[in-house]
């Protein structure tokens, strides 16, 4: 047999060259193989955590915001002393609405006070003869909860009244706190998620080089600067990780409607719970996620094809 | 060690469809002239590790326009002093000198400038199998950042050049060895080298088809100007040549009297002038 002739029926060049355009060039890296689809899988897993990460970290902020600025607004006044009559109280809240400063105050009749406690006595209703402070709910200017506070504190005393003010501002600091801790390890979660996409990434290049040592012999031979050869697998990368981003955001999109769908079925319990609502900066995270994906992958390839090739040299 | 002159044999049928070189030029004038060697090796020696030395001592000048056809036994060393010509390996040893740059001077960038003026063929081809043809003889001047619309013409040209123009958007597991090798000396051309090296290009190619791409090198050599360096241990087709002949043996180099004297005889360092 001929030795010019081969046995080509083995061979389906389709399968794995890349879809070649008219007049445009073809990738000189084949088409993606399954290695790139276990590659993508986990890019997508981790854009995917790392936009979760990032949502986390906005929705503590916003909830933040929100329960500090409704503690910044109120004011609880209780009248202790189980004399009091309503005409007692009724003389306290005008006062209280003298006060520079103060918007609204509305006395809490038994059964509402009687609700505030149900979550922890029960909604049996209390016996007659407890005698229950007499509260005060208190809407002040935002922001000036704690000065106007000191006020109403000084002006019922002063006309005989033995009060206990709360502007609540042990508990704002303690959101404030909570939250900016949630925000720390939100970022914390980010940043790790970030270095370990570039540690697959940077791996997943060195291993792609080193599968593909021909074509890059090719390119050298053929006088392909390094810069050349690295731009190719960056542009591999950056398509890799744009549509794994892609995926990712998907995911924690319909994440994110999800929580939002069971925090509404839940709302008569979600006192406790921040509130989840959409915003455009959740929009923006996951809009953000693949153009990011894409670029750490990219540059994280750029590098370690770069380190690869000067490394053989 | 005895080198055996045979008589010329007849010319083989040039796998040609032109004679003429298809470009409208030949190469740059700077370099088609005859001039200063465009390679240099000064007191090479290349050694791995601990063991023997693969080249020893080895100095060589190759003069432009010239034709040099480079033998020796399997493991004498021809393919790592192409190696070292073509910049995929630094000596252990000794100075090389290409195209009037010190090669151990030049940054990677720079190196990979001096490779665009050397055309490689090797004997398993190394075309790459995800490219068609015609991808794979355009890869000089894509890497060069030249676009389809530039080159294809030329391309298409070289393509009817080495005759497998009908190839052109065939994969090369689907091609023949005589076509693989016709596309590898295409891709070896079409960026108009200053220097070819070949190695062992017919090794993978049938007696015939041997002897007419041997031709195409020399007409290649004739036509367009191209230094020729080509190394094989098909003795019968490279005495055909009546080209000049360098021979290696136990990594030393010692020059041999072409068969039939050469019009550009080539100059190994102390040789006859």
């Amino acid at each position: 047999m001929s030795r010019t002739r081969e046995d080509t029926s083995r061979f389906t060049p389709r399968a794995k060259a890349p879809v070649r355009v008219k007049g445009q060039d073809s990738p000189l890296l084949p088409r993606e193989d399954a290695r790139d689809i276990g590659l993508f899988l986990v890019v997508a897993v981790i854009a995917f955590l790392a936009a979760l990460a990032a949502l986390s970290a906005r929705a503590a902020t916003g909830a933040a915001e929100t329960w500090a600025a409704g503690l910044n607004s109120e004011i609880s006044v209780r009248l202790r002393g189980t004399e009091l009559t309503d005409a007692d109280t009724e003389r306290a809240r005008a006062l209280i609405l003298q006060t520079p400063g103060v918007m609204t105050a509305n006395t809490l009749d038994r059964a509402e006070a009687e609700a505030l406690l149900s979550p922890w006595l029960g909604t049996g209703g209390l016996p007659d003869d407890i005698a229950l402070p007499k509260l005060l709910e208190v809407s002040v200017t935002p922001g000036e909860a704690a000065r106007i506070a000191g006020q109403i504190d000084r002006v019922l005393i002063g006309a005989g009244f033995n009060v206990v003010v709360d502007a609540y501002g042990l508990w704002a600091e303690d959101v404030r706190a909570t939250a900016q801790g949630v925000q720390a390890i939100a970022l914390g979660i980010l940043v790790l998620l970030c270095v370990a996409g570039v540690a697959v990434i940077a791996s997943a290049t060195h291993a792609a080089m080193l599968a593909r040592r021909d074509i890059i012999e090719a390119l050298h031979l053929v006088g392909a600067r390094d810069g050349f050869i690295a731009g190719q697998f960056q542009a591999r990368f950056l398509a890799l990780g744009l549509k794994a981003g892609g995926v990712g955001a998907l995911l924690a999109g319909l994440t994110l409607s999800f929580l939002m769908f069971t925090a509404r079925r839940t709302e008569a319990n979600s006192f406790l719970l921040p509130q989840i609502t959409p915003s455009l900066l959740d929009l923006g995270v996951l809009l953000l996620t693949p153009l990011f994906a894409g670029m750490v992958a990219m540059i994280a390839a750029r590098i370690a094809a770069m380190t690869t090739l000067k490394d053989k040299a | 060690m005895s080198y055996e002159s045979r008589p010329q044999a007849a010319p083989a049928p040039s796998p040609l469809r032109h004679e003429a070189w298809p470009f409208n030029s030949a190469l740059p004038a700077s370099q088609a002239r005859s001039g200063p060697p465009i390679a240099e090796l000064r007191d090479v020696r290349l050694q791995y590790d601990q063991g023997l030395p693969v080249l020893d001592g080895v100095s060589l000048s190759l003069y432009p326009r010239s034709f040099h056809v480079l033998t020796g036994a399997s493991g004498a060393g021809k393919s790592s002093l192409l190696r070292l010509l073509y910049l995929a390996q630094r000596p252990s040893a000794g100075r090389i000198t290409l195209f009037g740059e010190d090669v151990a001077r030049l940054s990677r960038n720079k190196l990979a400038d001096l490779r665009r003026k050397i055309g490689v063929v090797f004997q398993d081809f190394r075309l790459l199998d995800h490219l068609t043809t015609f991808e794979n003889i355009a890869l000089p001047l894509r890497v060069q950042g030249q676009k389809e619309r530039d080159y294809r013409k030329d391309v298409m040209e070289l393509l009817e050049w080495v005759s497998i123009a009908h190839r052109a958007e065939a994969y090369p597991p689907t091609l023949s060895g005589g076509e693989k090798q016709r596309a590898a000396i295409a891709r070896a051309v079409v960026g108009k080298p200053a220097l070819l090296l070949a190695d062992e290009p017919t090794g993978n190619v049938d007696p015939e088809m041997g002897a007419r791409l041997m031709r195409l090198f020399v007409e290649l050599n004739r036509h367009v100007g191209t230094t020729v360096v080509l190394a094989t241990h098909d003795l019968p087709n490279a005495n055909a040549l009546g080209q000049p002949v360098l021979h290696l043996s136990q990594g030393q180099l010692a020059y041999m009297a072409a068969p039939t004297a050469p019009s550009r005889s080539p100059r190994a360092e102390g040789a006859p002038a």
